[in-house]
């Protein structure tokens, strides 16, 4: 039970088809910035899921956070594509903190308890 | 080795409680609650966006209108970027799947991730229901949807407190027994560890 990498991957494929989807406007900077942070996400989940880095996933925090400040201080107030990559960013804030295997105790506990 | 303690049998019984705050059922139950809280903040939200042109209140009519339309609301838009109804069913949703997160023994093998549960719903519940209850002297309005919201967020807070208490029992006995703060350290951000281990063991009996 994978889900909150599962759960960042589709957020990063929305955050690539926003920029058609919610009309951001002409400037291919933003698009460039969600294709690239989507791209981020999905390499640090790949690594969570298939090749059991363990922290890869927090590398995740620091896309939203950048996602965040960007959507903060260099996007107009009030454009769709603002609101939509803070709603994205605090999303991911929220699933970026869940271990890969959430709903599995960690592995040391499993281990010290698969020996008793 | 105490009591249904085995890989076999994972479910115990945390102290003070006669029943597994960290079981499916009590944690299920808090998911619901917020997925219906997180379902009428986004109504809400879609009416703020204008996406829906009217929000249904059957107690106090076009005065929802007025409180979500309302100069208070307008401000934190600017300030947050997205409506208040966007932030509230966000905060709803993450209510959700902390309560999802972490296994039926989660007090003990991820302290960290029921204290993140445990702040998210009791002082942000707790002040954001506050703050809903005051938008009457504040705005002059009240909105039912809203007043929904806030009486669930008070409604989580009274059913997560308990898996909170349980974990903060757990952390204050390993470091009234061992006063060591490594140990502490390791214990909160869900390292193994034999001690805490035969700790948690005093404090449970088998579901």
């Amino acid at each position: 039970m994978k889900w909150p990498r599962y759960s960042e991957m589709l957020l990063s494929l929305w955050l690539v088809a926003a920029p058609w989807i919610l009309s951001y406007g002409d400037s291919t900077i933003f698009r460039t910035i969600n294709i690239a942070a989507a791209a981020g996400i999905l390499l640090l989940d790949l690594l969570s899921v298939t090749l059991y880095k363990r922290y890869a996933h927090l590398g995740v925090l620091g896309i939203a956070l950048g996602l965040l400040g960007h959507a903060y201080f260099a996007m107009p107030p009030e454009a769709a594509g603002t609101q939509n990559n803070v709603i994205v960013a605090l999303l991911l804030l929220m699933f970026a903190i869940l271990p890969t295997e959430a709903t599995l105790p960690p592995p040391s506990w499993r281990e010290l308890h698969k020996r008793d | 080795m105490g009591p249904g303690i085995t890989s076999r049998n994972p479910e115990v019984i945390p102290a003070p409680w006669d029943y597994n705050p960290s079981s499916w059922p009590q944690r299920i139950r808090v998911a619901l609650l917020a997925f219906v809280a997180f379902l009428i903040a986004v109504y809400l939200a879609l009416y703020q966006w204008r996406i829906v042109n009217d929000v249904w209140d059957p107690v106090f009519g076009d005065q929802s209108k007025r409180v979500l339309d309302s100069e208070v609301s307008e401000t934190m838009r600017a300030w947050l970027r997205i409506p208040d109804g966007a932030l509230g069913a966000i905060a709803y949703l993450s209510d959700a799947v902390f309560a999802l997160a972490g296994s039926t023994r989660r007090w003990q093998y991820r302290p960290w991730l029921v204290m993140v549960f445990g702040l998210d719903v009791i002082p942000l519940g707790g002040v954001s229901a506050i703050l809903v209850l005051l938008q009457a002297t504040v705005v002059g309005s009240y909105c039912f949807l809203c007043l929904v919201t806030a009486a669930i967020s008070l409604l989580l807070i009274y059913f997560a407190y308990d898996e909170v208490w349980s974990c903060v029992l757990y952390l204050s006995r390993v470091w009234k027994q061992t006063r060591n703060r490594t140990l502490l350290w390791d214990v909160f951000w869900g390292r193994a560890s034999r001690e805490a281990d035969d700790i948690a063991r005093e404090m449970v009996k088998a579901a």
